[in-house]
């Protein structure tokens, strides 16, 4: 195939490898097919890369937020008579979900909702996002992670929830995590 | 479905015009060239086939970027060299390091056998660094021509034919050392021998 002249030969233990046949396995094209439709009739992850940028690229607002944690809200935030921690209004707080028990290997994507009319996203970079109300990341933003952070500000008083579903590649919901929060107390 | 027969033009005209039949042929016809390379970069077989997924979804999401569309199956190896890159930076920057010298078992291959020279040869492959390992895997392993490894490796021809050069002489050094390869195979060949036995 290289007919130069000064090129040196192949190694004969490459030419062995040639024939090791390697084959995929046989629903490798199925699954590649499959997501690829899917992925032409839904929004599409790498849209969504502001969204995950900003998500991910949170340490860089930490400082100017209030660090909670779903395994140790009670200890930081006075609870009400219903033990839902209380949240100040037009303050941005990142809550950062514990997935060490997550399995990574099965997540393709995360799914982050939000409940309620009186919570939305929080971003000085990316202000559009506050319009919504759910927003998905693909698993690559968070997989290497053993916190998924969020950033929330609530604009009225009352409860709302964050919810985070993780889904596998066949868009199967394969486990949850939700927090309750209260908001409450004049806007600031 | 051959490759060599393959008119990629044609089946990726038949895409961008959104023919359900011309993604299948299309993903028949790269997926085992595609995870041929990918096994040999990284000898894991889980990972070649997420490799090898992710870059064909990856090429079929921007297929209309492809300026020459004869080079499809060189742009797909260059997709999934990047993403092999990426998990490498990866594994690196949260400490899990990948275990590039465990024994390619049979079926991470296939159901035939595999002789200790192919044994010897792919850990010999792992030694050297990624983009040796890349340029000998294009050319020397999947007969692949030198415009098409340019593509993949993005280097001009002539630093792909010196780099080539090079890299088959650390693979000769390390493969024919002697010391090295007797130690091998005979620890290959043991680890042959009890697989034979426990299959029996």
């Amino acid at each position: 195939m290289h007919d130069d002249q000064n090129q040196n030969e192949t190694p004969s233990g490459l030419k062995a490898l040639r024939s090791v046949p390697l084959q995929p396995s046989a629903f490798l094209a199925t699954r590649v097919q499959r997501n690829f439709e899917s992925s032409a009739t839904r929004p599409k992850l790498d849209q969504k890369k502001n969204k995950a940028s900003f998500l991910v690229g949170t340490g860089l607002m930490a400082l100017a937020l209030v660090v909670v944690g779903f395994w140790q809200l009670n200890a930081f935030i006075p609870p009400t008579k219903s033990n839902e921690p209380v949240f100040a209004l037009g303050k941005p707080y990142l809550i950062r979900m514990d997935i060490r028990e997550i399995s990574h290997a099965e997540i393709a994507y995360a799914e982050i909702s939000l409940g309620g009319d009186n919570i939305q996203f929080s971003s000085e970079k990316f202000k559009h996002i506050q319009r919504d109300k759910t927003i998905r990341i693909a698993a690559k933003s968070f997989s290497q992670k053993q916190y998924l952070p969020v950033v929330v500000e609530g604009v009225e008083n009352g409860k709302a929830q964050v919810t985070v579903r993780f889904y596998n590649d066949r868009h199967e919901l394969v486990t949850t995590r939700q927090m309750d929060l209260n908001f409450m107390g004049p806007k600031t | 479905m051959s490759v060599e027969k393959i008119n990629w033009i044609s089946v990726i005209e038949r895409v961008l015009r959104n023919e359900r039949p011309a993604v299948t042929e299309l993903i028949q016809a790269a997926q085992t060239p595609l995870f041929t390379f990918c096994f040999h970069l990284c000898k894991n077989k889980q990972l070649a086939e997420d490799l090898t997924h992710d870059a064909l979804l990856k090429s079929l999401s921007s297929l209309s970027q492809l300026q020459n569309q004869e080079s499809y199956l060189p742009w797909a190896k260059k997709i999934a060299r990047h993403l092999f890159l990426d998990y490498l930076k990866a594994s690196e920057n949260s400490k899990v390091h990948l275990q590039f010298d465990e024994l390619p078992e049979s079926a991470d291959f296939t159901q035939d056998p595999i002789s200790v020279e192919q044994i010897h040869a792919s850990r010999t492959l792992q030694l050297l660094d990624e983009e040796d390992r890349t340029l000998l895997i294009l050319i020397d392993i999947q007969e692949m021509s030198y415009e098409d490894a340019a593509v993949t490796l993005d280097h001009p021809i002539g630093t792909i034919k010196s780099k080539l050069s090079r890299a088959r002489d650390k693979f000769s050094v390390l493969y024919n050392d002697n010391g090295t390869k007797s130690l091998a195979d005979s620890s290959i060949r043991q680890e042959l021998e009890l697989k034979k036995k426990i299959s029996n």
